[in-house]
């Protein structure tokens, strides 16, 4: 299986520049106007079927709760998770305007379904819908299609197929076995050894680790090509203090999705040190500061998040953090390590960094 | 030839219905009461016996043994009588069927709740209760067997070869999944381990679906459905052909729960093909229960109790479509352990199961109470919320997978993790929230059920001795032309051993070679016994039931090595008695907690056990503060190693000698390390009364051991 790796970079591709979101949102409007018209041809049917009293009371309180649940569900879940909802995207198209336009037309196409079921059924003159009529009403000529399909013999005649069975009342027709399930049957056994022989006897199929060391191949080679084209690539020995402020803003988001639960929320400190003052155990360089949010630090509580921030998210977030220098929040917790004065040559300070890492983290 | 007078002993099925219906609501509400946790954790009251890991097994006991067993046994016992024009072979053991089988269900409830468990799905009770399951399980049997053989029809019905396999075929799950060695009376041990024990356990956990919920449902369906349309059965031959190619190809299907794990790929693939071939014997049943309404589908629009059952086998019909599609290997990558695993035996718990039950329950109360239902337009409320309430469990739930896979393998350009599993979490609450509001629907269908046929009951008179007629049978030569299969369907115990052999097969051809050849599981020498309170932290977790949201099998995936470390080896699980790989993923994956980049301070553990969202902000999990207080029951260690011996794990007698004292040892070590840290780091979490053998220490001392042994800690 092949992993689903977004081709679209996240921040250039908006459904709403794409035209079939709007062709999308047309067809649902288009259902919706049809759907209003159903529900009026509905109402008149329905009426003119009380009228004739021909029909049994239908429960239309149930059906409309129906809609208007899965209305009211469609709408909610999206809303609610709108927030992250929208950050999800999946294979660049699924995303959720998508998601939710998709939704919405199934829901439409179902009550259209269901409206036009209603209209059938209240329209149609059922010759054998009388009290206790048992015998089904055979009233086709030709045999239907279902029929067809299953090689059933028709209603009329099973007497012809009927055995001599008779368990407390149950009797039994004997019926050829629908020739399509008779047949699927035989493909899947057809299958299952081609399957086998694929996989196991002879084929090429790939085992379940050569189809991971596949998929890791093809993830090294789509991350290359992306770095080749890629700006704003930094390493621990590239990396600058970021001073504008988006980038102090989308660090600061960063900071609070993922240091505040050790840190505190402003960074005064809980599990994890006081991070506003000068005192800093592993360097407090931009470089230094990269390096333990790159590698984490072994043996604390701090982990390695290389596989959960990009590169510039890292230089974000540690930028953020460096521009909480000297804010004094309230309860801070006691300083630790030594007091970082800089330095005009930053590589003594990356020095100070441990050297070993928790990097047994694979890929 | 003359005919004898007989009475069908219908207050054994009056009992079984009154137990279905009282223990379909106690489950239902147990489901709906999890679900709700699954959005407030808090709703655990911070109680042990009330906290989702003990009460998710009695959730999933409650309704496939209690409620869907007594479904089973009621319609089991109202239709054999009457399709072999036999009372049942004796009141006596009728009766220690029914008290047995309730107080099967009365020891389980009170022991799940306490933590008793074996931490195998669907087989959780202890030893003692898995004893007795089988000691009423050969009671009922003995009780089938009896009235076959005292039976005036001389050809058994489609309905009883269902209710023979079904029968054979759980004695021989139940008896081969549950071989364990007890340490005490509430404590065992998984005869097999790891890899060996997860093949056993899913051809268990596969098959209890199989042969509990499908083919004894299959059985009364084919009762119950010509009996209220009043038609004829569609086609005997297919009858005969779903009949026994389902049993034979179902028991080979266990697999597919383990693909992409350390499971052989050759015994996956079995899984898979198997499942696959799967698909027209399943349809097989559909097919001939909506086939035989031919004709009757206006009564359908008429008959709550066919409403019902054409639901039922619709939904049937879409599980057992499903399921084959989700043993592929490349939609199982997506499916497994997300909720959609959840809306799929739903679809199927909800709509087969309960669905078929109920229309049963309409069908033979008024029936044996000699009237007419209560009331129709309750039924039919029923009906509609019931399908409304499925509908809103099953989509949400569906919806909520696919989202959580997508998450979980996304990946940025730059090749990170997109999201963090809390994000994943936390986008699943909407989802988790209408997937209650679905089960309250459905439960309120259920309550209104009772109370219409509580009514329906009150204003008729039972019928306890119902009388029949019919002659006995008597000695012939059958001679001239029949049918090559009612030759079988004269012989129940042929029947019963045909069936047995057939079942057999695939267990046999699956499990062996798993565990005769070495090669199945490569062995990795730096993988060790846990020490002595590592393993008394493992029983704490599978006490707490965390393998119900957490798995410890990580597959080789690049979104999940990513994540959670190098993928899951054969080797590391040897001495895992039982497996804990778990099949849901609520919370991430722990096979390397104590390794990598994972491992944790031992302080965060312990803050994230007293208070799981102090640490991660909109965690789910909820608290466990009664590991603070507890105590480490240290004189029973010895035992547990002990029984551990005997099952093959290299504990020397040296070791075992000193186990208390090493375990006592380690949770010194622990306490004083914890002690250093809440000094150093200020934690807001108090330390006061953190005593050196409070059971948290051992839980910590397993949850650090996850993973080191295949991947070390680099010092």
């Amino acid at each position: 299986m092949k992993e689903a790796i977004t081709a679209l970079p996240i921040s250039t591709y908006s459904p709403y520049q794409d035209p079939i979101f709007y062709g999308l949102i047309l067809v649902a409007v288009m259902l919706l106007i049809y759907i209003l018209q159903l529900q009026g041809v509905l109402k008149a049917v329905a009426n003119k079927a009380k009228q004739d009293k021909k029909k049994q009371s239908r429960n239309w309180p149930t059906a409309i709760i129906i809609i208007l649940i899965s209305f009211g569900f469609s709408n909610s879940a999206s809303a609610a998770t709108g927030d992250q909802m929208l950050k999800f995207l999946h294979n660049g198209f699924g995303n959720t305007p998508f998601n939710a336009l998709f939704t919405l037309i199934v829901i439409e196409l179902g009550v259209v379904l269901y409206y036009n079921r209603m209209i059938k059924y209240l329209t149609t003159d059922f010759v054998g819908l009388k009290e206790g009529a048992p015998e089904a009403n055979p009233e086709r000529v030709g045999p239907s299609f279902w029929n067809k399909l299953n090689k059933s013999v028709e209603i009329k005649d099973e007497a012809a197929i009927l055995t001599d069975h008779d368990y407390d009342g149950i009797r039994e027709l004997d019926n050829a076995l629908p020739p399509w399930w008779k047949y699927g049957f035989y493909l899947t056994i057809v299958w299952a050894f081609g399957y086998l022989f694929y996989y196991h006897a002879g084929g090429n199929g790939p085992s379940s680790l050569q189809e991971y060391n596949t998929q890791l191949a093809d993830a090294e080679k789509q991350m290359e090509e992306y770095r080749k084209n890629a700006k704003n690539l930094v390493d621990e020995t590239s990396v600058v203090l970021l001073t504008s402020s988006e980038d102090l803003k989308a660090g600061s988001a960063l900071f609070a999705a993922n240091c505040v639960s050790c840190h505190g929320a402003s960074a005064e400190g809980k599990i994890g040190p006081n991070l506003t003052d000068q005192y800093w155990k592993h360097g407090g360089d931009i470089k230094d500061l990269f390096k333990t949010v790159k590698l984490g630090v072994t043996g604390t509580g701090m982990k390695s998040w290389k596989t959960d921030l990009s590169a510039m998210q890292m230089a974000q977030v540690t930028s953020y953090i460096l521009s909480l220098q000297g804010t004094n929040p309230a309860n801070p917790k006691a300083p630790e390590g030594p007091l970082y004065t800089p330095l005009a040559d930053s590589t003594v300070a990356v020095a100070n960094v441990l050297p070993d890492s928790t990097a047994t983290a694979k890929k | 030839m003359n005919t004898e007078t007989f009475y069908y002993d219908n207050k054994i099925v009056k009992q079984f219905a009154i137990a279905t219906a009282m223990w379909g609501l106690v489950g239902m509400l147990v489901g709906l009461t999890i679900a709700l946790q699954m959005v407030w954790p808090f709703l655990n009251f911070n109680i042990p016996q009330t906290t989702f890991g003990r009460l998710r097994p009695l959730h999933t006991n409650a309704i496939i043994f209690a409620f869907v067993g007594n479904g089973i046994f009621m319609g089991v016992y109202y239709s054999l009588q009457r399709l072999t024009k036999a009372r049942m072979f004796s009141d006596f053991l009728s009766k220690i069927h029914f008290w047995g089988w309730q107080l099967i269900i009365v020891l389980a409830a009170l022991s799940l709740v306490m933590g008793y468990t074996t931490g195998k799905e669907y087989a959780e009770l202890e030893w003692p209760i898995d004893i007795l399951i089988t000691l009423v399980w050969v009671i009922f049997g003995v009780n089938m067997f009896g009235t076959l053989i005292k039976r005036r029809e001389r050809h058994l019905y489609v309905a009883i070869w269902f209710f023979i396999g079904t029968w054979v075929t759980v004695a021989m799950l139940h008896i081969v999944n549950s071989i364990e060695l007890p340490v005490s009376f509430t404590k065992s041990y998984s005869y097999y381990a790891g890899v060996q024990d997860a093949l056993v356990q899913w051809w268990y956990g596969h098959n209890a679906v199989a042969f509990f919920l499908t083919t004894p449902y299959l059985g009364l369906m084919y009762y119950f459905i010509p009996k209220a349309a009043n038609r004829p059965i569609y086609s005997y031959r297919l009858s005969i052909i779903h009949f026994w190619a389902l049993i034979f190809i179902y028991i080979w299907a266990g697999p597919h729960h383990l693909l992409y794990t350390s499971l052989p790929d050759w015994a996956q693939s079995m899984g898979t093909v198997f499942s696959i071939m799967l698909l027209a014997p399943s349809w097989g049943g559909m097919i001939n229960g909506l086939l035989t309404l031919r004709g009757a589908w206006d009564r359908v629009r008429e008959s709550a109790v066919l409403k019902f059952m054409v639901v039922a086998i619709t939904a049937y019909g879409m599980a057992t479509f499903e399921g084959p599609m989700l043993s592929l290997k490349n939609v199982n990558a997506i499916s497994h352990f997300t909720d959609w695993t959840i809306a799929h035996v739903h679809v199927g718990a909800l709509g087969w199961n309960g669905f078929l039950t109920f229309g049963v329950l309409y069908w033979i109360i008024p029936r044996m109470w000699q009237t007419d239902l209560y009331s129709k337009k309750w039924a039919n409320w029923h009906f509609w919320i019931g399908t409304l309430g499925i509908l809103l469990y099953a989509i949400p739930m569906y919806w909520a997978g696919w989202m959580q896979s997508s998450m979980w393998n996304e990946f940025t350009p730059e090749g990170q993790l997109q999201y963090q599993f809390l994000e994943t979490v936390q986008t699943m609450r909407p989802f988790y929230m209408a997937r209650s509001l679905g089960g309250l629907l459905y439960l309120v269908g259920a309550i209104i059920m009772v109370v219409n046929l509580v009514k329906t009951a009150k204003q008729g008179v039972f019928l306890a001795q119902e009388k029949a007629e019919a002659a006995p049978l008597e000695k012939v030569r059958i001679t001239g032309n029949e049918h090559w299969h009612r030759v079988i369907e004269r012989r129940p115990l042929q029947m019963l051993v045909f069936a047995l052999v057939l079942v057999a097969i695939g267990g046999v051809i699956e499990m062996i070679p798993t565990f005769l050849v070495k090669e199945n599981i490569p062995t990795i020498a730096a993988v060790k016994p846990y020490t002595p309170l590592e393993l008394e932290g493992r029983d704490i977790y599978i006490r707490e039931g965390c393998y119900t949201c957490h798995s410890q099998m990580i597959r080789p995936f690049r979104s999940e090595t990513a994540r959670y470390g190098d993928y899951s080896k054969a080797g590391e699980f040897v001495y895992d008695h039982p497996f804990q790989w778990g099949s849901k993923r609520t919370g991430p994956d722990l096979a390397r907690e104590g390794a990598g980049s994972l491992k944790r301070m031992d302080s965060w553990h312990y803050n994230h056990m007293m208070d799981p969202s102090s640490i991660s902000t909109g965690s789910i999990m909820p608290r466990y503060p009664w590991l603070f207080e507890d105590k480490i029951d240290f004189a029973e260690i010895t035992n547990k190693m002990k029984a551990m011996q005997t099952l093959g794990v290299p504990y020397t007698d040296a070791d075992i000698a000193a186990g208390a004292d090493s375990a006592r040892r380690q949770a010194q070590q622990i306490t004083n390390g914890l002690m250093l840290e809440f000094k150093q780091n200020q934690l807001l979490t108090s330390d006061e009364g953190l005593q050196p053998d409070h059971e948290i220490l051992a839980l910590i001392a397993y949850l650090q051991r996850l993973g080191r042994d295949a991947a070390p800690v680099q010092q």
